[in-house]
């Protein structure tokens, strides 16, 4: 489960460029933490992390087909998890060489480099 | 792009979807509480399936800087113009106050709109701002807006879109569609009668159709591109 700690660990890290260090430092991020319930995520700051995560992963995931196919409801609902899960399935289905975590730089379509969120 | 600098003001622009051939469209948030986000985790997503779809944040909206005046719509067509100036002729998709300012810029440019879609627009004879202005508006980015801003008073100041104006948009693709219980219904009565031709829906619901009938807009607005079109 080495790769989907990476992503994780890279969402709490773009979450944090969000909406700042202090405020996520007062609660501990994890799967089941809620970006509206327990994060209190403004929708725009949504939309701030959902462009951080297309900078990062690129063409290998596609936020606006992933929330395309979810109702309010479940927008509202999300998790941390639910969004690492959608990331992880889709580099795992990107295939191996494109797997973050393979090296510096590999298989990064993004402009950012690798360790920006380090 | 994320982030650009136009007019002397920063603004964020979301960027869905790719070119396919067809015709992209812009959709443009109402004020206040409005920002990418409205379109975002709503209709934008599903009409990004198959064209480029662009989102801006209004001046002093969403992650756009707070300019302290410029909230007229003609100024904000101007921004409009330099916000697309990059792309080719797209449709419009505008809620609120972002279909008056979608209006105003397809007369100032003509032939840079393939098509217009106006979603609650508040063309009615009524006092916007009473409705328009949030009721909790003592803190947070709205009060900000109302307090240190002109926008208050541009809106005050604005002349309301008439019936021959719209007619002016003759040979345009529109569609109009409106909340049963929105205070601005009747707005789809005056496009119908300044543009004949133009399609007009009446969804269930009040202002805020693309949150509250996201799923009947949502294929209104994609059958809707498709036949401007066609």
């Amino acid at each position: 489960m080495t790769a989907g700690n990476d992503v994780l660990d890279e969402v709490v890290a773009m979450l944090a460029e969000v909406v700042g260090e202090d405020f996520l430092l007062e609660q501990e991020v994890g799967p089941d933490t809620s970006f509206n319930d327990d994060l209190a995520l403004e929708s725009i700051e949504f939309v701030a992390l959902a462009e951080k995560l297309q900078l990062r992963y690129g063409a290998r995931i596609e936020f606006a087909a992933f929330i395309a196919g979810m109702d309010l409801d479940q927008i509202m609902a999300m998790t941390v998890g639910d969004l690492t899960t959608y990331i992880e399935s889709r580099l795992a289905a990107s295939g191996p060489g494109d797997a973050p975590g393979g090296g510096p730089g590999a298989g990064s379509e993004a402009s950012v480099p690798s360790g920006a969120y380090a | 792009m994320a982030y650009v600098r136009v007019r002397g003001v920063r603004f964020h622009v979301v960027d869905l979807g790719r070119d396919t051939g067809r015709v992209p469209v812009v959709m443009l948030h109402g004020l206040f509480t409005g920002s990418a986000a409205s379109w975002f985790f709503t209709v934008a997503p599903a009409l990004a399936r198959d064209r480029r779809v662009r989102l801006p944040d209004w001046r002093g909206h969403g992650l756009t800087e707070r300019t302290t005046t410029g909230y007229d719509t003609a100024t904000m067509a101007d921004d409009l113009a330099a916000l697309t100036a990059d792309l080719p002729p797209f449709a419009i998709a505008g809620h609120s106050y972002g279909a008056t300012v979608a209006v105003r810029f397809a007369r100032a440019h003509p032939g840079r709109t393939t098509a217009l879609a106006l979603v609650d627009p508040p063309f009615a004879d009524i006092d916007v701002r009473r409705y328009a202005v949030p009721g909790v508006a003592r803190r947070g980015a709205v009060a900000e807006l109302l307090k240190r801003t002109s926008l208050a008073s541009d809106l005050a100041a604005e002349p309301p879109v008439t019936a021959a104006e719209l007619a002016e948009l003759a040979g345009l693709p529109v569609l109009a569609v409106v909340g049963t219980d929105s205070p601005f219904r009747s707005a789809a009565d005056l496009v119908g009668r300044a543009l004949p031709a133009a399609r007009r829906h009446v969804l269930s619901g009040g202002h805020d159709l693309h949150i509250t009938a996201r799923a009947r807009l949502t294929p209104l607005l994609g059958a809707f591109l498709e036949e401007a079109h066609a």
